[in-house]
């Protein structure tokens, strides 16, 4: 019997189920103003290397999503979170245009290393002094781990190689912070006050080949020339409520499970399903509409 | 004196691994380690076969050889097994044609190699040569190939410059694996191909050499594990944890060559 769970917070995947580049998915922007008609707490989530909050929240805004600041966890969030948790003073190894995210923190004399993608840092001097500095015992902290990205000339090097390199080079792993890292999750979470079992992410399904299973948070295989938004579960529990209901679920919103993602669904739609009856009859409970956000 | 130098009885060969244990390479070439000029004469004085064996892959044997000659060394390339021949070798056998990420002071090593129309990539210490953009041409390559195949001069993660350690080939070679998602071809040391080729240029068996170097995994393990026995030195990139090695225990810890020689010549004939 599947438990009675509340939904307290929704984790949004930026790109890909809010807005694709620079136009808004049809109907988002309705479906987002229904979803603060509720109680639920929402974070905007993404990863990225070289867009500060700033950067993000400008490009929302003219999209007319209507976000404050701080609802903003980007991997850059989660990296700046770290670095003030473990109190150290890192080399930014990062883009100029993230540096924002990373006001006030210290950085002379570091005594860690914070890897993001950045070509320009990546050349032999810079990473050597990196290098050094990870084999004094610094840590190691990267913003995600990608092998490569699409560039107008064609495919280039992501951060993920340099990270590995250096963590060949000083036995030592990285903390890896962004998507689909559990820290990530967490972290994300951490300001809402809610824990996993409370929370739902939605996203597009675009993420890297190397999802961790660690955490039941994100589906193992995922369609990635599909840009229809999916459904996910952050807790183990709400997987098998999802299976269960499979069949009500397709008939009663036209959504098609996709066979290769147990635990999600492909929605043709993003966000209706948070007014949709089916969360309320499926064992997810919103709570009362107090104030919206 | 060390109780197990007498593991160094019957030794009839040496094989001497040359940065980290006979140099320090760095500005204006390198500084030798002390003592080690003068243990590579003794060596040479002795009955004891004696060849250098490097993953040394900046500069070409010849290069190589001419800056530790002006440094005072008794050597000459014919002595010298090195990953650059050995890859060429390699090339001509099987018909690859490489892209080359390397110095250009090994470039001379290649002379002799199409490199038209590259259909694999050879990759060796680099140095400042590894700029993104470099690695960028690398990888593009690779992901074209629709059998990508990977060489690399040697696998070390680090080494010793006068000024301090610094990145090796095998840390690039990793980032490339990794962003490929394939597995290179290691050339050089610890390969059991390139230590055999250095025995047979002696002329030994196996367990009649004793390797000396500042690589507990390259040099060390790596000789050990083709049936050689092996000697870790206290100079070029060893750091005291390299004693505690979980996975590699060295035949003997000395703290230069020229312990090692010491040790060697009073022992080897027993």
């Amino acid at each position: 019997m599947a438990a009675r769970r509340a939904l307290k917070a929704v984790l949004v995947d930026l790109n890909g189920t809010l807005h694709i580049e620079d136009a808004a998915v049809p109907g988002a922007q309705e479906a987002l103003k229904r979803l603060r008609g509720t109680s639920v707490m929402v974070r905007f989530v993404t990863n990225t290397t070289k867009e500060s909050k700033q950067d993000l929240l400008e490009r929302l805004r003219k999209l007319e999503f209507e976000i404050s600041e701080d609802e903003i966890f980007t991997s850059l969030t989660a990296a700046r979170s770290l670095v003030e948790q473990k109190q150290v003073r890192p080399m930014l190894l990062v883009d100029d245009r993230a540096l924002p995210d990373f006001k006030g923190i210290q950085t002379n004399d570091p005594n860690a290393v914070v890897i993001g993608l950045a070509p320009e840092h990546f050349h032999y001097q810079v990473l050597n002094q990196a290098f050094r500095l990870l084999l004094d015992g610094a840590p190691l902290i990267a913003i995600h781990k990608a092998r490569y990205y699409k560039r107008k000339d064609g495919l280039a090097l992501g951060p993920g190689p340099f990270v590995t390199a250096l963590e060949y080079a000083t036995d030592t792993p990285a903390t890896v912070v962004g998507k689909p890292e559990t820290t990530f999750f967490l972290e994300a979470l951490r300001s809402t006050g809610c824990s996993p079992e409370e929370a739902v992410m939605i996203g597009d399904g675009n993420t890297e080949r190397q999802t961790r299973r660690k955490s039941a948070l994100l589906p193992t295989s995922l369609a990635r020339a599909s840009r229809r938004p999916w459904i996910t579960s952050c807790s183990t529990c709400c997987e098998p409520l999802w299976q269960r209901n499979r069949e009500q679920l397709e008939t009663r919103s036209g959504w098609v499970p996709h066979r290769s993602a147990p635990g999600s669904l492909r929605a043709d739609r993003v966000l209706p399903l948070f007014s949709c009856a089916l969360i309320r009859k499926k064992g997810i409970e919103l709570q009362p509409a107090t104030k919206p956000r | 004196m060390a109780a197990w130098a007498k593991r160094l009885a019957g030794v009839r060969g040496v094989l001497l691994d040359i940065s980290g244990v006979l140099y320090d390479s760095g500005e204006g070439g390198g500084t030798p380690i002390d003592g080690s000029v003068e243990a590579v004469a003794r060596l040479k004085r002795s009955q004891l076969k004696v060849r250098f064996c490097t993953n040394e892959s900046q500069k070409s044997r010849g290069e190589l050889v001419r800056l530790l000659r002006r440094l005072g060394f008794n050597i000459s390339e014919d002595e010298v097994t090195a990953p650059a021949p050995a890859a060429c070798q390699i090339l001509k056998e099987r018909g690859l044609r490489p892209h080359l990420l390397i110095h250009d002071g090994v470039r001379p090593e290649f002379d002799q190699i199409d490199t038209s129309n590259p259909n694999c990539v050879v990759m060796a210490d680099a140095g400042d040569d590894f700029s993104y953009r470099n690695m960028n041409q690398a990888f593009q390559l690779l992901m074209e190939l629709e059998r990508p195949v990977l060489i690399s001069l040697g696998k070390g993660r680090y080494y010793k410059e006068t000024s301090g350690l610094m990145l090796d080939v095998g840390a690039y070679m990793k980032a490339l694996e990794y962003a490929c998602g394939i597995e290179a071809e290691v050339v050089g040391k610890p390969s059991p191909e390139f230590f055999r080729s250095a025995l047979q240029a002696m002329g030994l068996e196996a367990h009649q050499a004793v390797m000396i170097g500042d690589d507990i995994v390259g040099d060390v393990g790596g000789a050990q594990q083709c049936g050689m026995r092996a000697l870790q030195v206290r100079t070029g990139k060893f750091r005291p944890s390299d004693e505690h090695h979980p996975e590699v225990q060295a035949d003997g810890y000395v703290d230069n060559l020229a312990e090692a020689v010491d040790l060697l010549l009073q022992h080897a004939h027993e």
